[in-house]
């Protein structure tokens, strides 16, 4: 369970147009989560429920799964192969399958939560592993559960997603461990279509006379409905993590990941090229830090990078250029550990480009957050 | 001058209680970019590309050395609570983007220009959807525009008169009806006939005067008199759930109300969506109230008929 209290630069008293508080300085539970799980020789399920208050009291159902599995040599080993179908976290790189308890950052990289919001999917998946060998493979909707636009937990289209990772989990020593892989997706993204309209005469009463003029009135002119339509989409990751026991203070963890992907953003900047008319690529990456400071201490760095339209342009005094839309984020985090939970401190710069400065041009939008977290675990 | 105050908060820090707070008020304070606020606390609010509110005053500055604004364009009469104006206007060749904003307004906006104007080149355009607070002081205002150019430079400002009238009609006798949410009300008032042993007449949207039609073998053209003495229902706001922003209807005598039984009603045309409309209505005479009433409107009030005689009795008096 995570309980948070969190400031945030851009908070303001006021509501969105869709009447939405604008304010996030705030308690908050982001998650509580209770799972049951069985794990049997040839036989595993997991059911999961998620409650929290993120945009109101919620409660959900996350992840449900059921599986077939050949056991390893060992019970500390993976299972040679697995077979599972239901909403499990999509098997993409690293960061979407690490448990939010082990995270030590209050939430995931930018990227991950643009390309693979909410982290759970349904489908069916085969994973298994063989000595330092690790692989996924899985068809999945391509809806997933947190993404802000589309169909989550239904899929509009017969297509299914194929994504997979090939990966290492190595220990070097005694002291290292080194964990590594390749990740990748291939889909179908939905560009939902448009109903037909009727030709229409608007009048606004321009001058507010309370009188009809001739020159208040619009002509709005009937459009034929358009189907819908399927797009394609793809992403390539890589992942690598290295932890090493080497100091007296504990160990020292660190990872990075990197996506490339396009017509795949699904929170942050929706990805629709049929609507723009062009493909949209997006590049992502981070790499973070963590230290063990005795046995209660944890303090950590993150930097993440996300560029949601490598080829987006803005109008610059009359001369239409390439613009950036970079997201970066550099997070500081540091906790004090127990077995039964954690208290986590965070302070999020964020950088954008979704201000304008006195000249006209694109500049951050103050977004800076500091959070508190206690997490209690069961 | 983020900085500095940044690193004095740093050294005021002492235990850990006052680090956390420490730590919150500078994730609050710190980092430089362009501010968060909202326009909604701004009597002129503007959308538009790349617009961006400045929540400070914009001020004029007549020497100023930078580029000029050639034109401002935008409609002299406004209502406060107006929406889906255009303020557009050309700057001078080199300018990246003008601030605009009203005059004594607590904020203003940076505008980036859209392109060249076809008409004058090489002057430059810009344009932007403007909307108008309801809390918009009424009378003269003047709307301030500055280019900004490439180089940061800042340029004269040029300013275009505007007439703001208020939400609500003024005059002797005023019943206005006024509502919170963007939802379609009607204002109906039931008042002695200006002639004499004539039935009462409905002021409402369908029937904006007082004034009985008649022929021209009945008289021809009304008088100045007559219509300086007319009940007049200024404008149906909503109609129809185009949403224009003024939610407030007005019936209004300039000139002495004839003596009589009034009877003041409310009319829920349609909700436009909205779950409530919390109204008000109030009577006014030669500026002393002398009726007030308040009450809510949901979908249930929706299902009776819409036309003369329609809505709920809310005020009965005498004058």
């Amino acid at each position: 369970m995570h309980a948070d209290y969190g400031v945030r630069q851009s908070s303001v008293d006021q509501l969105s147009p869709s009447s939405a508080p604008l304010n996030e300085d705030r308690f908050n539970i982001r998650r509580a989560r209770l799972r049951a799980a069985i794990e049997g020789t040839y036989v595993a399920g997991a059911v999961e429920f998620d409650g929290n208050t993120n945009r109101g009291a919620t409660a959900r159902i996350l992840g449900a799964e059921a599986s077939l599995r050949w056991p390893g040599a060992t019970s500390h080993d993976p299972p040679l192969l697995m077979a599972t179908i239901g909403s499990f976290k999509i098997p993409f790189g690293f960061e979407v399958l690490q448990s939010d308890r082990d995270r030590l950052f209050l939430e995931r990289s930018t990227a991950e939560r643009a390309l693979f919001p909410g982290e759970y999917d349904l489908g069916a998946r085969l994973q298994g592993g063989w000595k330092f060998l690790r692989y996924a493979v899985a068809f999945m909707n391509g809806e997933p559960a947190g993404e802000t636009s589309g169909f989550p937990g239904r899929d509009p289209n017969h297509q299914k997603d194929v994504v997979g990772r090939l990966g290492v989990d190595v220990e070097v020593g005694e002291k290292i461990s080194v964990a590594a892989g390749g990740s990748a997706l291939a889909g179908y993204g939905f560009h939902p279509g448009t109903p037909p309209t009727k030709p229409s005469i608007i009048w606004q009463d321009r001058n507010q006379d309370g009188m009809f003029q001739s020159n208040e009135v619009s002509v709005a002119a009937g459009v034929s409905g358009t189907p819908s339509s399927n797009f394609k989409r793809q992403a390539v990751g890589g992942d690598l993590r290295i932890a090493a026991r080497v100091l007296p203070i504990g160990e020292t963890t660190g990872y990075a990941e990197v996506y490339l992907a396009k017509n795949l953003d699904r929170a942050v900047l929706p990805a629709d090229p049929k609507s723009v008319g062009r493909d949209i690529t997006e590049l992502g990456s981070y790499f973070a830090i963590t230290q063990q400071l005795g046995e209660h201490g944890l303090v950590g760095f993150r930097y993440d990078y996300y560029n949601p339209d490598r080829d987006s342009t803005d109008t610059q005094v009359a001369v239409i250029i390439p613009q950036s839309f970079i997201y970066q984020t550099y997070a500081f985090t540091a906790a004090l550990t127990s077995t039964a939970g954690r208290l986590i401190v965070e302070y999020d710069v964020n950088r954008n480009h979704l201000g304008r400065d006195e000249v006209g041009l694109p500049t951050n939008l103050k977004d800076n957050t500091f959070f508190v977290r206690g997490e209690a675990k069961f | 001058m983020y900085r500095g105050t940044c690193a004095r908060r740093l050294r005021a820090g002492r235990s850990l209680l006052g680090a956390v707070a420490l730590a919150a008020s500078v994730a609050a304070a710190c980092g430089d970019g362009a501010s968060p606020a909202s326009s909604l606390t701004a009597s002129l609010r503007l959308t538009g590309t790349g617009v961006q509110y400045v929540p400070r005053p914009l001020l004029d500055d007549p020497a100023a050395e930078g580029p000029a604004v050639h034109a401002i364009s935008a409609a002299f009469h406004v209502a406060a609570g107006a929406l889906g104006r255009t303020i557009s206007g050309t700057v001078e060749k080199g300018t990246s983007a003008v601030l605009v904003g009203l005059d004594g307004d607590s904020g203003h906006y940076i505008v980036p220009v859209t392109g060249f104007d076809i008409d004058n080149p090489p002057d430059l355009q810009f344009s932007a959807q403007a909307s108008f607070s309801r809390q918009t002081p009424a009378g003269s205002a003047a709307l301030r525009a500055r280019a900004v150019a490439t180089d940061g430079r800042v340029g004269p400002g040029v300013t275009q008169a505007l007439s703001i009238d208020g939400p609500l009609s003024t005059g002797r006798l005023v019943i206005a009806l006024t509502w919170d949410t963007e939802a379609d009300l009607d204002l109906h008032v039931v008042t002695p006939s200006p002639v004499p042993d004539r039935p009462p007449v409905e002021l409402w949207s369908g029937n904006r005067t007082t004034l009985l039609p008649r022929s021209a073998l009945e008289g021809g053209a009304y008088t100045d008199d007559e219509l300086a003495t007319a009940g007049i229902f200024d404008f149906d706001s909503n109609a129809q759930c185009v949403i224009d922003g003024q939610l407030a209807e007005t019936a209004t005598w300039q000139a002495a109300p004839p003596a009589g039984h009034y009877i003041v009603k409310v009319d829920t045309f349609s909700m436009c969506g909205q779950p409530a409309a919390r109204w008000a209505l109030t009577v006014t005479l030669d500026g002393a109230a002398i009726g007030a009433y308040r009450g809510v409107s949901t979908e249930s009030d929706v299902r009776f008929a819409h036309k003369a005689g329609a809505g709920l009795n809310v005020l009965e008096f005498d004058l």
